[in-house]
């Protein structure tokens, strides 16, 4: 169980990345503060469950995409995204117009996924968990999740590249 | 990672690295859910006291932090908590637009220190369902168990099919308990078994129930 001095390391360390997760995951921008709010709250009071041997993050995770998708947070008409890509310095400004316009492209597709796709895809491909960690804190099978996966990235391509030919 | 998994085609895997470096949220932004979290985490009843002592240092950073940035637009409301330090509860009303048309404000739990009582964006749902649970959690903290079980009464009346009813179920039960009510805390944690059977909310119910 996680403890209140590390659960207040918690929040204060994973909000920027947990911010960023659930607008992956389709929570609207003008959604997320409540969202994250909601996401650490939930966590405190299901901190039992919490296995400290494990990484925070994929906990985290499946209790972000369970509200996600649930509550029902995430609205039509979702307010465009406002921060930036990352580029050094020495990027020119073409560069960070391609890269906007991929970021774009990106927040298209994903929109394109239901939410089961969604999750793995954000989970594995982009936030980079292990696949026993997703199905852990997404509690699916291995092989389900391997299936998911398989399917989420063909959808996802087949969105980008849609976007990319509209472009 | 290994995996059976196909390669993703290069350009793919380029745009999903760029996905995963966008650049952070402003960190004003983050401060003001931090000190939300901060307040909600603090009403719980299992409150450790070093727990508390960060609350208090969030919380007065943050009301700092907004008093000399001039980032106006939060009413903020001291609150006397008996089980816990006095601590500040920061709510935003200037959230970028409003997810749903207003509607009346769920009655706070405690009275505001400011005399005009600022109204808070609600709306049918899924805002004031997550509203009443929250009152429902903030006076199971703060030791206002009728408060805790009206707000679980009206929940189930507005959501008796609604997302968070694990949730209030957990609320009324570990409110009933702490109210000397066993028999009505046991006979509906029973139910929330059998309806809820690998809810991880059974944990804090049995421990309620043990007490």
């Amino acid at each position: 169980m996680i403890q209140a001095d590390a659960f207040h390391a918690a929040y204060s360390n994973e909000l920027g990345w947990l911010w960023s997760t659930l607008r992956r995951l389709g929570v609207p921008a003008n959604a997320l503060p409540d969202a994250c709010h909601d996401v650490f709250v939930v966590a405190w009071e299901r901190r039992a469950t919490f296995r400290p041997d494990h990484p925070l993050r994929p906990w985290l995770f499946g209790i972000a995409c369970r509200l996600a998708a649930n509550r029902r947070v995430r609205m039509a008409g979702s307010e465009a995204l406002t921060d930036a890509p990352v580029l050094s310095h020495h990027e020119s400004p073409e560069a960070l117009l391609v890269a906007k316009q991929t970021l774009d492209r990106v927040t298209k597709a994903l929109d394109a996924l239901d939410d089961e796709k969604r999750q793995v895809l954000v989970g594995h491909d982009i936030e980079g968990f292990a696949m026993p960690e997703l199905t852990q804190a997404l509690a699916v099978p291995l092989n389900t999740a391997y299936s998911r996966l398989r399917h989420a990235r063909v959808a996802f391509e087949r969105a980008f590249r849609s976007e990319e030919s509209s472009a | 990672m290994n995996d059976p998994l196909p390669s993703l085609p290069k350009d793919i895997a380029e745009a999903l690295a760029l996905e995963a470096k966008r650049s952070p949220p402003p960190q004003a932004a983050l401060a003001q859910v931090q000190a939300r979290i901060a307040a909600s985490v603090a009403a719980s009843a299992s409150l450790a006291p070093a727990f508390a002592t960060s609350v208090a240092k969030v919380t007065a950073a943050v009301v700092a932090a907004l008093a000399v940035g001039g980032a106006g637009g939060f009413w903020v409301r001291t609150v006397s908590a008996p089980a816990v330090a006095p601590h500040i509860i920061v709510l935003p009303v200037t959230l970028p637009a409003p997810v749903a048309p207003p509607v009346e404000a769920v009655p706070a739990p405690v009275a505001p220190a400011a005399p005009r009582e600022p109204r808070v964006v609600a709306a049918p749902s899924p805002q004031l369902e997550r509203l009443l649970i929250e009152r429902a959690t903030v006076a199971l903290a703060r030791g206002d168990l009728a408060g805790a079980l009206d707000a679980c009464r009206e929940h189930e009346q507005k959501f008796a099919q609604g997302m968070l009813v694990e949730e209030r179920e957990s609320l009324a039960i570990r409110a009933l308990a702490a109210e000397g009510q066993m028999s009505r805390a046991r006979a509906r944690a029973d139910r929330f078994h059998a309806r809820f059977p690998n809810s991880m909310q059974a944990q804090v119910i049995d421990d309620a129930l043990k007490k």
